[in-house]
Parts: structure tokens; sequence; C-alpha cells
């Protein structure tokens, strides 16, 4: 069935800079903002900007992203025509099988599956960051520049940029270089990870990119350079609103603060709703003795304690007299009576224990971090876990 | 797991004590516990027993039924073979205004779609009611028992206004009584019942004979007249049958009882509802709230003190909540405040608005008014 656009979402990553929380989950599982996980965002988006065909590149534990995603109902992906298709590495006849060796890697190995769908230009995603766009927008621009590529891009203050991929503009307005991490960035437009390619032209690029032994097979340091140097126009889109990376403890650790400023995303906005997959839980339980400020929480969740600036995903349990504060609690996780958690990304189903203590407030030193405490990891009765923690196992209780 | 389980739902038009809350619905839609509606209840206990496939027959204003159930995919009836099958009131020859003086009446017009139930056993059940039984043990004690019919039947009274069977000591039940709500002999029947395939057809093919429309009064009192028994299975968890807006509010407030809840949310039968897409709640620097129910997608600035919370409710700064039950996308704007009121869908009380009811008559904002 002939397209005119197709998603092809990243979501092979391990996320190793989320270390214990992405030690048995793909990253774009993760959860998020209460109700979500990461791939909810690009997903939604997909749907909302009228894009009923996705792949999922998979290849990091895929299993609970496969299980989470499942046939797309939850994001009206599951038509006769389209739909959201999970794509793991394969074998092929007479070859050895590959693993994904990078991001163009990975759609190179998926030609087919593009070639099915015949689409005149194919949108590539990537499965870490939080964000709303309108992905026709973009694709109405890359059609009226004639580009080869647009590339979403986002104004950074310099001292960012040298963080991001970077885009520096020719007279003309089209992208003439693109610097990686510059120590010395020209200009202030990072890429957002956002491509929307003119499918002839990539499909070109990923063969003869293929070809070459000495590229590592990804986007941004091979695949754009690649068509800068083929003359192909490349255009910025240029994105204004909510974006964040989430590739990091502290970036994860913040972008789930902003969504207490529910309008700086528009979570509310019904014009542009953020799907999920929820499970079957009943509302939130809000006892007598509890005192919730400036939080979000969901359904399933038992709150008997305090909770402050925090944001907690469904099925979470805060006991009396335990105080949350500053934290991100992932589904099922359980605070017991008396236990502190301050600054703190508390895994999915992890306990902390009665009387327990994990993470601290800022004490401004440069060691301080926020305290990770992994998935199904137990903190001990009255353990106490200081800040910039990362948890990979069970911490001992004190008495 | 191969069930042999088919259930039947009535839906049966609302009792006028119900009030505004069916306006525009018949009870088995009316909203409840938050995210809920009433069905959900007696169509969650049917799959949670291994039942897949559903009949659910529909009377009057049933279009707010039709939109929460919808294929049943929420449920996992959405299904190839089986699954949901709404059933309207137009499926008698003669014709009739799409209303039943009777859930006898009710079965025989879908007599055709009864016959064609591939499984043995038929569970009969209302749609008013909350509470999370347990069909399975049910059934399992229908079938182990060897009776041809079982009522699931609990020991309370307040909660069952109508039937009540004088159990024989083995089990087994030979004599039904009609109560007034004061009667505590013998077990209340919550109309829930197990009963064979051909024992439901030889009773709607009596009572057809004779034009008998009533499941009671005239069915089972004449299976009893006959010889018949009825096993009797107790429910000993919470349920109360929802009849009137007394009815309603009240059991509303008990889901704000711990021991309630547990009875209401085992973990291994989950009560199902149709997936709303929704953000999580919000709560801001000046809530306040305390021993509430509250669903996704509310936005809450105000005071809350044992209230329930439908999906999409916004409670703005200064507003004052105290005993309310609030449904679906009500506003509660700033510094107004309510006490033992019930608003329905898309209500909107203004600022500085004053309400109080009692406990006993609590006031019910109908659906959509501004106040």
């Amino acid at each position: 069935m002939k397209k005119e656009c197709i998603a092809m979402l990243l979501a092979g990553g391990q996320g190793s800079r989320l270390y214990a929380l992405t030690a048995n989950v793909a990253k774009p599982n993760m959860p998020f903002g209460g109700k979500y996980r990461i791939i909810d965002f690009p997903l939604s988006n997909c749907v909302n900007s009228g894009i009923d065909t996705v792949g999922v590149l998979t290849q990091y534990r895929p299993m609970k992203l496969n299980s989470y995603v499942g046939s797309g109902q939850a994001w009206d992906l599951d038509g006769d025509d389209g739909g959201v298709f999970i794509l793991p590495p394969y074998m092929s006849a007479g070859e050895k099988g590959n693993w994904f060796s990078g991001t163009a890697n990975a759609i190179y190995q998926n030609l087919d599956f593009i070639d099915e769908w015949d689409p005149e230009y194919v949108l590539i995603l990537s499965g870490d960051h939080i964000y709303k766009m309108d992905y026709a927008k973009m694709l109405q621009e890359h059609k009226e520049k004639g580009a080869a590529c647009t590339i979403a891009v986002i104004q950074v203050s310099l001292a960012e940029a040298s963080r991001f991929g970077m885009m520096n503009l020719g007279e003309d307005g089209y992208i003439c270089e693109f610097e990686e991490k510059p120590k010395h960035p020209k200009s202030d437009l990072a890429s957002m990870g956002i491509y929307i390619f003119t499918w002839k032209t990539l499909r070109q690029a990923l063969i003869d990119d293929d070809a070459d032994p000495n590229s590592q097979y990804d986007f941004g340091k091979n695949i754009i350079p690649r068509l800068l140097n083929a003359g192909e126009k490349l255009w910025p889109y240029r994105f204004e609103g909510y974006w964040r990376d989430v590739g990091t403890i502290s970036s994860l650790w913040d972008a789930n603060m902003d969504m207490l400023t529910p309008e700086l995303i528009g979570l509310y906005d019904p014009a542009w709703p953020i799907l999920s997959r929820s499970p079957i839980r009943p509302p939130q339980v809000i006892g007598s003795e509890a005192d919730i400020k400036h939080s979000i929480v969901t359904e399933g969740c038992i709150v008997e304690g305090s909770v402050f600036n925090s944001v907690l995903s469904n099925q979470v349990t805060v006991e009396k007299g335990a105080t949350v504060e500053y934290s991100v609690l992932m589904p099922g996780a359980v605070v017991e009576e008396g236990a502190e958690v301050r600054f703190a990304i508390v895994g999915e189903n992890a306990r902390v224990c009665r009387g327990a203590k994990l993470g601290t407030v800022p004490d401004g030193t440069e060691e301080w971090g926020v305290a990770t405490c992994g998935p199904d990891i137990t903190i001990g009765a009255g353990a106490v876990v200081g800040p910039n923690a990362m948890l990979y196992n069970d911490v001992e209780g004190s008495k | 797991m191969k069930n042999d389980l088919h259930g039947i739902l009535y839906t049966l038009r609302a009792e006028p004590e119900l009030r505004d809350l069916v306006m525009h619905r018949n009870s088995a839609s009316i909203p409840f516990g938050g995210r809920y509606r009433l069905i959900d209840f007696a169509l969650s206990s049917m799959v949670n027993a291994g039942a897949r496939d559903v009949g659910v027959i529909m009377e009057r204003d049933y279009q707010s039924l039709l939109d929460h159930l919808s294929n049943g995919k929420d449920w996992g009836l959405s299904r190839r073979n089986g699954g949901l099958r709404l059933l309207p009131p137009f499926g008698l020859p003669e014709a009739h205004a799409g209303s039943f003086s009777g859930c006898m009446e009710a079965l025989l017009s879908v007599k055709s779609y009864i016959e064609e139930i591939p499984h043995e056993d038929i569970v009969l059940s209302t749609g008013d009611y909350v509470g999370n039984v347990d069909l399975s043990a049910a059934a399992e004690q229908h079938r182990s028992s060897g009776a041809e019919i079982t009522a699931v039947c609990v020991d309370q009274t307040a909660s069952v206004p109508h039937h009540r069977y004088l159990p024989d000591g083995d089990g087994f039940s030979t004599r039904l009584c009609y109560s007034d709500g004061r009667m505590t002999d013998g077990l209340g029947c919550t109309e829930i019942y197990i009963l064979k395939k051909h024992l439901l057809l030889s009773l709607m093919a009596y009572c057809g004979d004779g034009g008998f429309r009533h499941f009671h009064r005239d069915a089972m009192e004449h299976y009893l007249a006959e010889g018949g028994k009825v096993g009797i299975y107790i429910h000993e968890g919470y349920f109360r049958r929802i009849r009137t807006s007394q009815d309603y509010y009240k059991a509303s407030m008990e889901m704000l009882r711990k021991d309630v809840m547990a009875q209401f949310f085992p973990e291994d039968r989950p009560i199902r509802t149709k997936d709303r897409a929704e953000v999580s709640t919000y709560y801001s620097d000046a809530a306040k709230v305390t021993n509430c129910l509250v669903a996704d997608g509310c936005y809450v600035e105000g005071e809350l003190k044992n209230c329930v919370l439908f999906r999409g409710v916004k409670i703005e700064k200064g507003a004052k909540l105290e005993n309310c039950v609030i449904l679906q996308d009500t506003v509660v704007q700033a510094g107004a405040q309510l006490k033992c009121v019930i608003t329905d869908k898309d209500s909107v009380i203004t600022p500085g608005c004053f309400l109080a009811g009692t406990e006993r008559l609590p006031i019910l904002v109908p659906k959509g008014s501004t106040v």
C-alpha cells in the first residue's frame, strides 16, 4: 500500500546513562510524567500528525517494550492499512544476522519494510525525547523548501550547544554544516534528532553508507555529512516549544519536575493528547492523613503520607508518616511508614522500607546529585542512602 | 481455558427514585466510584469468572450505555467469535415501544439469541449493582452441588429490598418471599443467577405461553411450585443495589472506607471500564485533600474532604468540598462551597456558590447545568 509518509522510531538504544533504570528495559519503555512511558510521546505525535504507519526498531531488552506497544491499539495504531510494527534485527537466508550497528544501519536493515509502503518521505524519530510536535507542519515545510532532508532544530544557549549536534546555516537559510558537540559552537540551533527525508534520496545514501567500511552508520555522523557533501538541500525546521532529551538521570528528573507545571508542555490540552496504555486500576485513594502539594498522582496510587513536588506513576503507595519530596516514583513503587524520599528517582516496584532514607536536599556541593533506586530494589528498614546514589542491588536494613 | 459460562445482563428501565441521575441514561450507565459505570461491576464479574460471551439486553435511554460499552474491547469482549453482543429492545415480533414490564419479558424478546447459546450454564444478572461478586466460586458451587439453578444471595437486608430466599439447611431453598425492605428473614437475592440453559428455555416457554412477564413472581414461583429447588450461593462481600439517589450517595461515600475498597478491588478480580486517555491528576500548592477517591485527569487547587472525584474534574482555588460526589468534567470554580452534593457530568458551579444538602438528602445538580 502506498503511503505518503511513514515514521521509523529508533527504540533500540540501551540508554546506558540511565544506569540501573535501564539495566533490564529499553529506554523508550521508561515510565515518565506519571501516566506515560517515553515512547508515548513520539507515538502520540505521529497519530496526532496523521501518520498511521510506524516502524519501531528495537534491539536492547525489547520484551517489555514489545508488550507495551502491543497491537498499537492504545494509540489507534491498529488499523488495517498501516499501524505499528515492531522491527527487531533479523536473519536473512545464507548470511549471519547482524545487530543494528548504528542508527542509519538500523534503517538500512529495514529497507524492505519501508519499500513495502512505497513512501515519498520517511520520518526518523528517536525514543528518548519529551515533546509535542506536529510532524505534518514539518513535512509541509520539507516539501515547500524542496529539501532532501529536513532536520528539526531548536534554539539553545551557546553554553548548552556543546552537548548537541549543531546546525550551521548558509545565507540562503539552508544547512551548510553539521557539527557534533562542538567546543566552539558557531550557531545556536541544535538538532532534535528528528528528520524527514525524501525516501529516494535517503535510500541511496543508506546503500552508499553501508558500503563504506569506515562509517559508523549513524545519521548525525555519517548520513547528514554525506548528503551535505553531495550538495543536497538540507532545511532546518525551527521548533518552538517544550522539548527535552531525557537521556541522563538529571535530565530525566528535571523533565519529570517540568510536568508539575503542566502548561509547559500542555499536558491538559485536549487538542493534542498524549495517549498511553493504562493498566486496569481503581482511582487513587487519598487517605485521611495525606498531604499532597504541587504533585501529580496517577490511578491505583494509595497516598497516606506527605507528597510534595513529586511525580507518582500508577500504583505507587506512600504509607502513613512517609515523606516524598522532589522525587519521581515509578509504577508500583512503595514508600513505607516513616520512610523519607528526597530528590530521588525510585524505579518500578522498588520498595523503601520503614524509616529508610533515600536522597537528600541539595547541599551545594559538587558531589550532590539525584539519588536513584533501580527497579525491584528493596532499601531495608532504617537504611540511609545518600545523594547521587545509584542502586543496582538491595540495601540491607539497619535494624 | 475453555469455560462453559455465558453471561446475560439486563439493563432495564431505571427506577424513578434515581431522579436526575437517570435523566439521560438508564441505571446501568450511571457513573460510579470515580471512573466506573454501574454495569462495569456486573460485566467485570462475568469476565473475571471466565465468561467470554455476554449479551446485554437494553431498554430505553441506552445511548450512553452504547457509548460506554462500544465493542467491548475494554472488557476483553471484542472478539471474532462471540464476545459482547448488544441486544436492543425491539426483538419481539409484536410491536411494542421498546420497553419491558418485567425481566422475563426482556428475556423473551431475545429468545432466538438465547436458543443459540452454545454453553450449558448461563449467568443472569442485573446491571445496577455495585460490588465485586466472585462468580467463578458461584459457578463452581453451582456445578458441584448439581443444582439446576443457583441464586447469588447476601446476608444483608438494607441492600436488597425485594426478594428473599428462606434456606432449607442443605444449601438449597424451596421458598421465596417478598420483603418490604424491613424484613430480615432468609437471605436477600441479588437477582444474579446461574442456571442451566435448558431450564431457562423451559421457564421462558412457560411464561411465553401464559403471557407472564416477571422472573420471580412468575417463573421462579412456578419452578418452586413444581418441586424445583434453588441452590444458594452466599456472597460475603460488599453489595448494594443502586435504586434511589440515596442508595447512590450512600454507596459512593462507603467507597471511601478502606475495608470497602478492599472488597471492591481484590488483586485477582479487577473491575474493568472504558479507558479514557487521561493525564495524571495534578494537585497544586493550595490543594488540601483528605480521605478522597480521585480519578485521573483532575486538576485540584481547592480543599476536599471525603469526596469522590471522577475523571477530568477541575476544583479551583478556594473551593471547599465536603462529602461530595463530583462526576466527570465538572468545574467547581473559585470559592464555591459544597457539602453533601452530587454534581452530574459537565456541571459548572460558579464562584461563591454555596450548596449544602444532608447525608439523608444530598443535593443533586443535573448533568450539564450551571449553578
